[in-house]
C-alpha cells in the first residue's frame, strides 16, 4: 500500500514538475530567510546572519537536486531527459531524420502490407464460432485430380458415415442469380444451404431468424431467403421491416425471413455471399432438376466441423473407410475415389500450400528490404555517432557513465524506429484500403485488410527488429570514446574500423539488391512471355457480358428468344464484326468440369470415367475468337435444338482418347445423360482455354443451340472505340429485357490480366512487388554506397588539402576517393552473382519462359548495377576532387 | 525552520543537522503519508510552510516507537548482561 502511495505521488510529481520546483524554491528561501532572522536576533550584522543560516543549512543546489531525484522516478526523469535530447537532435539534423523515417517507414510498411494480404489470404479464420475445428473436403478420383465438389447423395452419406469423428457437416453451392425488388434486378451472389448450415457455424442472425434445420430439403420447397449484411444495408437501407417482405429471385417469389449478422460474410472465405436460401431451393438458380438424388451431379461444396478431441488423422482415416463404400457400392459414379479433409484455412484457397510458399518467398524479400533499410540507418546513425565523438566524448569526461552514454544512443534510434513504424503502418493502411477496393469481374469480393492482432504484432515484432538491428552497433561503437584520441585530433578523425563495418554493410547491401533485382526482372520477363504467348485464340477487340435471363423470371423457351435475338440485333451493329455466347469462354475462372465416356476408350482398371473440362458456345463462337477448327467442320445452323447432337473436341481430347483414329464420327457419352450420346463433327485446334500457363488438355464444345444454359457471357468482337461498343451493346440489352442485369463488362484483355488463378493477376502483382522490392533495394544501396563514400571523403579534407598542396593532380585525389567504392561494388557486385546463382532458383515456380540462372538478365542486371553504383562513388569523388585546399586545410 | 530548531533544542545541541538534509527526508515521510504540509502565516506574518502528522502517521509513530522501546530495552540488557 504504502509502495503504491509512494509511487503515485512520484508519478504525479513528473507531470507538476515546475509547480513543486516553485514550492520547493520558495520553502527553502522562507527557510533561510527565518534562520537569517533568528540570527540577527541574536545580534548578528544581516550579512553575517546571512552567511551563518546558509552554513547551517549546507548546500541549496544540492538539497534541492537531492529533492528532486526523491520526488520523482528517476529513471523516468532521465528518460524523458533522453528523449527531449534525442528530439532537439532530430531538429537539428531534419535531413538525417527524414531520410531515417521514410526508410524505415518503408522498410516496415512493406513488411506490413504484405503480412495483411497473407493474413486475409490464409491465415484469418471465417468469422463463425471456434473456427479451428473448421475443416473442407475434396475428392479425387483415380486418374483424374481433386475437387471441392460432392453430389448431395455423397454428401448425405458423407455426413451419416463419420458421425462421432466429425459433429457434423454442412454443405452448400454457389450461385449467381437475379434478385429483384420492385421489378429492377441486381446480379447477387447466392448460397444454397442446408438446414444445419447457420447452426453448425454458430452464426445468429441480426434481424428475424435463419435457415432451420428442417429445411432445404425438398426440391424448390421453402422459398425463403437470409440477407447478407452489406446488401440488406445497401438496397434495403437497413430496414428492419424487410422481415416478411416478398423479392424475386430469377423470377420466383421468395420472402425474406433474416438478416445475417455484420461480419459473416459466408461459408467461403474472401467472397460476400448476399443472400441465403435453402439447398432445394436451388433448382430455380443453376440446379440441375433432380439433384438431390442424382450421384453424378457435383455441384455442392462441404463444410465440417470436427469432433472434439478427435485428431485431423483419426478423421482422415475414418473418410478412407467411407471412400472405399462409395467406390464399392457405387462403381459408375465413385470408382476409385477418395475424399480428402483439410482444415478450413489451408483448404480455402484450392493451391494453399503454394500460396503459403509464394507468401514465404514474398514475407522473405520485404523482410530482406527492411534488413537493407535499417543496414542504411545504422550506417547512417554510425556516421552521425563518429560527427559526434567531441561531444560524447565530453559527456563521459564530465561523468556520464558508458551505460547512461549507450542508453542515450538506444534511445534515440527507438524514437527513430517508433516513427518509422508509425510512418509505415500508416502508408501501409493507406495502401491496403485502396487494395480492399479491388473487384474481380463483377463478384463481390470480400478483401478485410483490416489489421487485427496478428498484422499488428507482426509489425510490431518488425520494428522492435528493426530498432536493435540499428541501434545496437552504433551504440556500442559510438559509446567507446578513445578521450585521448579525440582530445588529439579534435574529433576530425575516426578510427580506421568503423569504416570498415561500414564498408562491409554496403557491401551486403550491394549484394542483397542484386539479388531482389534479378528476382524482379525474372518476373517481369515472365509476364512479358505470358503476354506473348501464343493463347490459340485471338483476345484483342473482344467485349464481355455476362448475362442470366433467368434473373428476371425467362423460362427457356423466353431464354433462347432472347439470346436468338439479341444474337442478330447486336451482329448488326455498324462496328461489331461478329458476336457469340459462351458459358465460360476462355480464361473466365469458371471451368466446367464434365464426367466422359469417348467411344471405343476403356479407362485403366479401377478407375472412373475420365473428367474434362467443357464448355457450352453459339454457332459463331470459334469465329469470334478466331479459333481454328483443323479437321472436320464447324458448329453451323443445322445443329439445332431438335438435331443428333454433336461436339468438337480439342486436338488433344483426340489424341488422348481416340490415337491414331479420325476423330470425326466418333461418338462420346455423358455420365450425367447416358441417353444421349454425342457425335463428334470437328478437332479445334488446342488453346490456352481455362488458364494462362496450363499444360495442353483435353476439351469438349457442345453447341449452345443445344445444350441451353441460361447464364452466358455474351463476347463482341468490335471495331473502333470501346466505349461506344460498350454503350450500343447495353442498349440492346436493356431495350431487349428491361431491367436485366449485366455484370461483368470489360475486354478480354482486361478479364486475362484481372483474372487471379488463371490470367495473369498473379503474374502481375508478383512482378510489380518484385519490382518495388527491387527499386527500393537499389535505391538503399546506392544511398549507403553514396554516404559511405562521401563521408570518407569528408573525412579525409585534411589530407586531401595537404596532397593537393603537395602537388597531387585532382585526378589523383579522385582515384583515392573513388577506391573505396570501386571496392565495394568489386566486392559486392560478384557477391551479388553468387548469392543469385543460389538464391534464384526459389524463384523457380513463379517464372515463366526463364531460366532462374538466364544470362542475359544476370548480365545486364549486373550492367546495370555497376552503372549507377559507379555514379553513385563518383559523385562524391568530383566534389572532392574540386575541393579547394587551402579551405581543406584551413578547416582543421 | 522550527523543525530543525526544536530537534537541536531537545537534544541539547547533540544532534545537530545539516538543516539541508531536512527537506528529502521530510519528503519521502510525506510521500509514505504520515506527514501533511501546508502554507500557513508565522507569527512574524512570514509565509511557512507547516508539517503535521497524519491519523496514518501517529499510528506509525506509535508503532516505531513501540519498535524502537523493545529494541532500545534489548540492547539495554544485552550490554547489561555483559557486564
Amino acid at each position: 500500500m504504502t509502495f503504491l502511495r509512494v509511487l503515485i505521488s512520484r508519478v504525479r510529481a513528473l507531470f507538476a514538475a515546475p509547480r513543486l520546483d516553485r514550492d520547493l524554491e520558495d520553502e527553502l528561501r522562507s527557510h533561510i530567510e527565518m534562520e537569517t532572522e533568528a540570527n540577527v536576533r541574536r545580534g548578528m550584522t544581516p550579512a553575517e546572519a546571512r552567511r551563518r543560516a546558509l552554513i547551517e543549512f549546507g548546500g541549496v543546489a544540492q538539497t534541492a537536486e537531492i529533492y528532486r531525484e526523491a520526488r520523482a522516478v528517476a529513471w523516468v526523469g532521465a528518460l524523458l531527459q533522453d528523449i527531449r535530447y534525442a528530439l532537439r537532435g532530430f531538429r537539428r539534423a531534419p535531413g538525417f531524420t527524414a531520410v531515417a523515417i521514410i526508410s524505415l517507414a518503408l522498410g516496415i510498411g512493406v513488411n506490413t502490407t504484405l503480412f495483411s494480404l497473407i493474413n486475409m489470404l490464409i491465415l484469418r479464420p471465417l468469422p463463425v464460432e471456434d473456427p479451428g475445428q473448421l475443416v473442407t473436403f475434396s475428392s479425387q478420383q483415380k486418374g483424374s485430380f481433386p475437387m471441392p465438389a460432392f453430389s448431395y447423395p455423397e454428401y448425405r452419406d458423407i455426413r451419416d458415415q463419420t458421425t462421432g469423428a466429425l459433429s457434423g457437416i454442412l454443405a452448400y453451392c454457389d450461385g449467381l442469380d437475379g434478385l429483384s425488388v420492385d421489378g429492377r434486378a441486381d446480379r447477387v451472389i447466392t448460397h444454397y444451404v442446408t438446414g444445419n448450415y447457420f447452426t453448425l457455424l454458430g452464426v445468429k442472425p441480426v434481424l428475424g431468424r435463419v435457415i432451420l434445420p428442417s429445411e432445404g430439403k425438398v426440391e424448390g420447397g421453402d422459398p425463403m431467403i437470409v440477407l447478407g449484411y452489406s446488401y440488406w444495408k445497401a438496397h434495403f437501407a437497413g430496414d428492419p421491416n424487410v422481415i416478411g417482405r416478398h423479392v424475386f429471385l430469377n423470377g420466383h417469389p421468395v420472402t425474406v425471413v433474416g438478416v445475417a449478422p455484420k461480419q459473416f460474410h459466408g461459408a467461403q472465405a474472401l467472397i460476400d455471399v448476399q443472400g441465403y436460401l435453402p439447398l432445394g431451393m436451388n433448382s430455380i438458380s443453376a440446379g440441375f432438376p433432380g439433384f438431390l438424388e442424382n450421384r453424378s451431379i457435383r455441384n455442392i461444396y462441404l463444410l465440417g466441423r470436427m469432433a472434439p478431441g478427435v485428431s485431423l488423422n483419426q478423421a482422415q482415416a475414418r473418410l478412407k473407410i467411407v471412400s472405399e463404400r462409395l467406390s464399392a457400392a457405387y462403381p459408375k459414379d465413385s470408382s476409385g475415389v477418395t475424399v480428402v479433409v483439410q482444415k478450413q484455412l489451408l483448404g480455402r484457397i484450392q493451391s494453399g500450400n503454394e500460396l503459403m510458399e509464394l507468401g514465404a518467398v514474398f514475407l522473405a524479400m520485404a523482410a530482406l528490404v527492411l534488413v537493407l533499410a535499417c543496414i542504411n540507418l545504422a550506417n547512417l546513425l554510425m556516421v552521425r555517432a563518429a560527427a559526434r565523438q567531441k561531444e560524447i566524448a565530453m559527456r563521459a569526461a564530465l561523468g556520464g557513465s558508458r551505460g547512461r552514454l549507450i542508453r542515450q544512443l538506444l534511445t534515440e534510434s527507438f524514437l527513430l524506429t517508433c516513427f518509422g513504424a508509425l510512418a509505415g503502418l500508416l502508408a501501409s493502411a493507406w495502401t491496403c484500403s485502396a487494395l480492399s477496393t479491388l473487384r474481380l469481374q463483377g463478384i463481390p469480393i470480400y478483401l478485410d485488410f483490416s489489421f487485427d492482432g496478428r498484422v499488428l504484432a507482426y509489425a510490431l515484432a518488425a520494428a522492435v527488429l528493426a530498432g536493435l538491428m540499428l541501434g545496437i552497433v552504433p551504440a556500442l561503437r559510438g559509446s567507446r570514446a578513445d578521450l585521448a584520441a579525440v582530445a588529439r585530433d579534435g574529433g576530425q578523425r575516426s578510427s580506421g574500423r568503423p569504416q570498415r563495418t561500414r564498408s562491409v554493410l554496403v557491401i551486403a547491401q550491394v549484394a542483397a539488391s542484386f539479388l531482389l533485382l534479378i528476382i524482379a526482372s525474372l518476373l517481369n520477363r515472365s509476364l512479358q512471355n505470358g503476354r506473348r504467348l501464343d493463347m490459340g485464340f485471338d483476345a484483342r477487340h473482344i467485349l464481355n457480358f455476362s448475362i442470366d435471363p433467368h434473373n428476371v423470371g425467362y423460362n427457356e423457351t423466353q431464354g433462347r428468344q432472347f439470346y436468338s435475338e439479341l444474337l442478330r440485333r447486336v451482329r448488326t451493329l455498324p462496328e461489331m464484326e461478329s458476336a457469340s455466347l459462351a458459358i465460360s469462354g476462355p480464361i473466365s475462372a469458371l471451368p466446367l468440369p464434365m464426367q466422359v465416356q469417348p467411344e471405343g476408350y476403356a479407362s485403366p482398371k479401377g478407375q472412373a470415367a475420365p473428367t474434362v473440362f467443357w464448355d457450352v458456345v453459339s454457332r459463331d463462337f470459334f469465329e469470334t475468337l478466331r479459333m481454328p477448327v483443323v479437321r472436320g467442320r464447324s458448329f453451323n445452323p443445322s445443329d439445332h435444338e431438335h438435331a443428333p447432337r454433336v461436339a468438337i473436341v480439342s486436338e488433344t481430347f483426340a489424341e488422348r482418347f481416340w490415337p491414331g483414329h479420325d476423330p470425326v464420327g466418333k461418338t462420346i457419352q455423358l455420365t450425367i445423360d447416358p441417353v444421349h450420346p454425342i457425335q463428334v463433327v470437328g478437332v479445334l485446334r488446342d488453346a490456352r482455354y481455362l488458364a494462362v500457363t496450363e499444360p495442353k488438355q483435353p476439351y469438349i464444345y457442345v453447341p449452345f443451340e443445344q445444350n441451353y444454359a441460361p447464364i452466358q457471357t455474351l463476347r463482341v468482337r468490335y471495331n473502333g472505340a470501346t466505349e461506344t461498343a460498350i454503350a450500343e451493346v447495353l442498349k440492346e440489352i436493356s431495350s431487349l429485357a428491361p431491367g436485366l442485369p449485366v455484370a461483368g463488362v470489360e475486354t478480354l484483355l482486361q478479364q486475362i490480366d484481372s483474372s487471379a488463378g488463371y490470367g495473369f493477376l498473379g503474374l502481375r502483382i508478383e512482378s510489380g512487388f518484385a519490382t518495388v522490392m527491387g527499386l527500393l533495394a537499389l535505391a538503399l544501396a546506392l544511398l549507403g554506397l553514396y554516404g559511405v563514400v562521401s563521408y570518407s571523403a569528408a573525412q579525409r579534407t585534411h589530407e586531401i588539402g595537404v596532397r593537393l598542396t603537395l602537388g597531387a593532380s585532382p585526378r589523383d585525389i579522385r582515384k583515392l576517393v573513388l577506391g573505396r567504392g570501386l571496392l565495394i561494388v568489386g566486392i559486392g557486385l560478384p557477391a551479388g552473382l553468387l548469392l543469385s546463382l543460389v538464391a534464384a532458383p526459389i524463384v523457380r515456380e513463379l517464372v515463366l519462359g526463364i531460366s532462374t540462372t538466364d544470362p542475359l538478365t544476370l548480365a545486364g542486371v549486373a550492367v546495370l548495377l555497376a552503372c549507377v553504383t559507379l555514379a553513385a562513388c563518383y559523385i562524391p569523388a568530383r566534389r572532392a576532387m574540386r575541393a579547394d585546399p587551402t579551405v581543406a586545410l584551413r578547416n582543421e | 525552520m522550527g523543525i530543525a530548531q526544536r530537534i537541536r533544542q531537545i537534544s541539547g545541541d547533540l544532534l545537530q543537522l545539516n538543516q539541508g538534509t531536512l527537506y528529502p527526508a521530510l519528503l519521502r515521510v510525506e510521500q509514505k503519508g504520515w506527514i501533511s504540509s501546508e502554507w500557513r502565516i508565522t507569527e512574524n506574518n512570514r509565509r511557512a510552510k507547516y508539517y503535521s502528522l497524519t491519523p496514518a502517521g501517529k499510528k506509525q509513530l506509535e508503532a516505531e516507537t513501540l519498535e524502537w522501546e523493545r529494541f532500545a530495552g534489548v540492547m539495554a540488557r544485552m550490554l547489561n548482561a555483559t557486564e
